[in-house]
């Protein structure tokens, strides 16, 4: 067991790799990406002010590659995918500055020493290569300056990059600023976490503690009238995806009657904005759940062992709630990591028609602004919780089934 | 005696048993009969056309200028508007579909409008609250227009010719305080067939709309039978494209494991791990959305879970006696995966094809819903919804979608739930 849970984490980072490149590799092929976006929006700041104050027309070659180089867009995808990373030094709090006719050029940089500090550095053109020095002239190290020049570029003196080389990247726990409101991205995902993390928290505590008892009541009183009017119920409602109900119930009973609130979160009555989501976030696992406890408990109850137990004498609670429970809830077991996804991101259709501001409405966001750090890291996150998750599924069903070895080579 | 051999009898015996799934099935086929119909059923042009002497089947031949038909436009007539014409002149006849709006048509819903005892407008709804009355000169455009506010003519009044205003007077309560030009004879008191529109989306019942309009003002009908007809559609491509890749990959990884195998289960975990509606939206948001584009997305993302059953039937068959009989017979890999893989993944196929098609349903409609699916044109239940979702008030655009979607969607897993029976799939519950 220990083998199979070591040889499936190593696996982990591996299969994180590939679904962190793939999406990395789609963010960097789109268009309308966020330097469309910011010249776009320059252009509509232009047509505002008065046309003859300010020439408008395209953004010049300084501002569209300060732009690139902002967003990560002037390097290759590789290099730029390990920055990402951080497995490879990108630059840090740069800046551009023109060399002077001697030789020499200031630049006002932030200090990495002092947050919220500035300092400033005087660069000389050495030979070929560019020195770094404070202004009294001692040696900065991680500071660093090289030519950034620009294609047609009219202005003569040479226009040079200062950066300081720092990994910045996703194995030093940094996933960048989101380009929508320039915040860290770990901010805007933990401004969001709570709310998601409440009701994924009570929609699976919810969808286990009922669907469980219920299967087991189901299939105790099998074939009843309540098995079987519960059964068309669950059936119909399991065909029903959460979102279609979601509608249906924001307008009936938010709308018409007005029962609960027609949009939005507040953690002053939580359970009061929650209860309608909740209802329609579990549905789809409830019902499947349920069915699956009364089948699975229906198979064991015709299983010859429970026939041996009936017969040396044990009492029916035992034999239900001991004996056939236990197996009926392996196949439970192994959906049980899948939730952990779902936990963190939740049922973004759910959130979107409830306007609730959690993480699934936050990724959608960030797709429709291609806000593309922001979706980066909800998808790392999210697919280290599903990568997690799977292994957590087999660690549960191993715990609740001794007969299960994964490293028994079948 | 039967043509077909005793287990096949025995499961379809076993698949009508299932009373639902069997009825599910025939309503299924009905509906998809009914829609196979189109525009016979549903559409703004006659299916047979008698004017002046001519026999005309606008329906099969398109498009018929107004030119052709005696009208002064050249752009093709509204049938409705002519079938009232033709009826009041006895220049002929015609006989529209049972439903006579398209899917894609904008309607104005144009109701008569009455007076009361007390001499207010109605419409059909009660006093108008705030609107314009007007009439219509021949090809359906309005003639003279007055503003009504409270049941009485209040505000602005105009008359037109061949579009343009010519005339205009001003009124306070039904009576003319102002006319423009002075000397104009124009008569402002309302005479004729006076008609009022009703804001979209419009509720039942009027000028034929048995379920009202959306707010585009499309007929909900048209509209809901339009979405179902593109859903068919979309499930004639999805269903062989998804199974098709489905197949391949996951017989062939079963079938031949190793290496082979091991690559494919790594894309695989990778590729099922992106989330799919988040990837659709965005590969949609990039591609201009028709129908095939969001078919193909949808098929790039949905033969994962197909694969990997196909690949553990094929993976279980590949380990049986016959199959290695064969093999020590010379039997080459074509051979076997034609003859013994194949046939055992069928039952696979056959069952988990009404939960693919559930599958489909959800998708298209979740995509609409978010506004990144088919253009606005296109009918689709899942921007119905959206509508239903914006227009709260409007319950005739929620409660028939709502049906429909939900319907459908029972119907399909039912159907699933008879074949799984039926194959003897979940024998134990029995």
């Amino acid at each position: 067991m220990r083998d199979y849970v070591l040889r499936r984490l190593l696996l982990v980072p591996l299969t994180f790799v590939g679904i962190t490149f793939v999406a990395f590799c789609f963010t960097r092929f789109v268009p309308g990406g966020p330097i469309e976006q910011a010249l776009a929006e320059r252009q509509q700041a232009d047509r505002k002010r008065s046309s003859a104050a300010r020439p408008s027309g395209p953004a010049s070659p300084e501002e569209l590659d300060n732009l690139k180089r902002r967003y990560g867009f002037d390097r290759p995808l590789t290099k730029a995918y390990a920055i990402w990373l951080g497995i490879m030094p990108g630059p840090a709090d740069w800046t551009t500055v023109r060399l002077g006719k001697d030789g020499k050029a200031e630049a006002e940089v932030a200090d990495e020493l002092h947050a919220g500090q500035s300092f400033k550095l005087e660069i000389k053109l050495s030979g070929k290569s560019f020195a770094v020095t404070t202004l009294d002239g001692k040696p900065r190290d991680p500071w660093r300056a090289e030519p950034a020049p620009l294609p047609d570029d009219a202005d003569t003196a040479t226009r040079i990059l200062v950066y300081r080389k720092a990994y910045a990247g996703l194995l030093q726990g940094q996933l960048g600023d989101s380009t929508g409101s320039d915040k860290p991205v770990w901010d805007e995902i933990k401004s969001r976490l709570p709310i998601s993390a409440w009701f994924g928290g009570w929609s699976l505590l919810l969808a286990y503690a009922i669907s469980i008892p219920l299967g087991v009541a189901k299939a105790l009183r099998r074939d009843g009238w309540f098995d079987r009017i519960s059964s068309q119920v669950l059936f119909i409602l399991y065909s029903i995806p959460g979102f279609i109900l979601a509608v249906a119930l924001l307008q009936l009973l938010c709308f018409k009657l007005g029962w609960f609130p027609t949009m939005g979160f507040n953690w002053s009555r939580p359970f009061y904005h929650s209860f309608l989501p909740l209802c329609c976030e579990m549905i789809g696992a409830f019902t499947a759940l349920t069915l699956f406890t009364r089948n699975g408990l229906l198979d064991n109850l015709a299983a010859d062992y429970v026939r041996t137990a009936k017969a040396k004498g044990l009492g029916n609670g035992r034999i239900v709630f001991v004996h056939a429970l236990r197996n009926s809830i392996i196949p439970l077991a192994a959906t049980f990591g899948g939730n952990l996804g779902f936990f963190l991101t939740g049922s973004f259709l759910i959130e979107f028609t409830f306007n609730i501001p959690g993480l699934g409405l936050l990724g959608y966001d960030s797709l429709v602004h291609r806000d593309f750090p922001v979706f980066l890291g909800l998808l790392t996150l999210s697919s280290l919780a599903m990568l997690l998750g799977n292994i957590v599924s087999d660690l549960c069903v191993a715990a609740v089934d001794p007969r299960i070895r994964f490293d028994k080579k079948t | 005696m039967s043509v077909f051999d005793p287990i096949t009898v025995k499961r379809f015996q076993r698949f009508r048993s299932n009373r639902m799934g069997w009825w599910s099935l025939l309503t299924l086929l009905a509906l998809s009969g009914l829609a196979a119909l189109g525009p016979l059923l549903v559409g703004n042009r006659p299916l047979v056309l008698r004017l002046d002497g001519q026999w005309r089947f606008p329906v099969f031949t398109g498009f018929i200028s107004g030119k052709d038909l005696g009208l002064a436009t050249v752009a093709e007539p509204n049938y409705r508007l002519l079938n009232r014409d033709l009826s009041a002149n006895h220049r002929g006849w015609m006989i529209m579909p049972a439903i006579p709006f398209a899917a894609d048509e904008v309607c104005e819903v144009m109701p008569e409008v009455s007076q009361d005892r007390e001499g207010r407008w109605c419409d059909p709804k009660g006093v108008i609250a705030e609107g314009r009355i007007f009439t219509l000169n021949s090809l359906g455009t309005r003639q003279q227009v007055w503003s009504v506010i409270n049941g009485t003519l209040n505000g602005d009044a105009r008359r037109f010719d061949k579009g343009t205003s010519v005339a205009r007077a001003k009124l306070a309560d039904g009576k003319v305080v102002l006319s423009l030009p002075e000397k104009d004879a124009t008569d402002w008191k309302p005479q004729g067939a006076l008609y009022t529109l009703i804001p979209s989306p419009c509720p039942p019942g009027l000028d034929g709309h048995w379920l009202g309009t959306d707010e585009s003002g499309h007929d909900i009908v048209a509209r809901l039978f339009g979405g179902f007809r593109i859903l068919l559609m979309a499930a004639l491509i999805y269903l062989p494209a998804v199974y098709a890749v489905g197949l391949i990959l996951g017989a062939s990884m079963g079938y031949f494991g190793g290496w082979f195998d091991m690559f494919w289960q790594r894309a695989i975990e990778i590729w099922s791990n992106i989330p799919f509606l988040y990837a659709v939206i965005f590969l949609a948001s990039l591609l201009e959305p028709s129908l095939a584009i969001l078919i193909l997305i949808l098929v790039a993302f949905s033969w994962i879970g197909l694969a990997q059953q196909l690949r553990a039937s094929a993976y279980q068959v590949s380990a049986r006696d016959y199959v290695t009989a064969s093999k020590s017979l010379g039997a080459g890999h074509a051979r076997i995966i034609w003859r013994h893989i194949l046939p055992n993944c069928a039952t696979v196929i056959l069952t988990t094809l009404p939960f693919s098609l559930h599958g489909l349903v959800f998708s298209l409609s979740a995509l609409d819903y978010l506004g990144f699916g088919l253009p606005p044109t296109e009918p689709s239940w899942g921007d119905l919804l959206h509508q239903a979702k914006e227009n709260w008030h409007a319950w005739w655009i929620l409660g028939p979608t709502l049906f429909c979607l939900v319907g459908t969607m029972v119907m399909i897993n039912s159907v699933g739930e008879a074949l799984q029976d039926a194959f003897d799939l979940r024998r134990s519950q029995r």
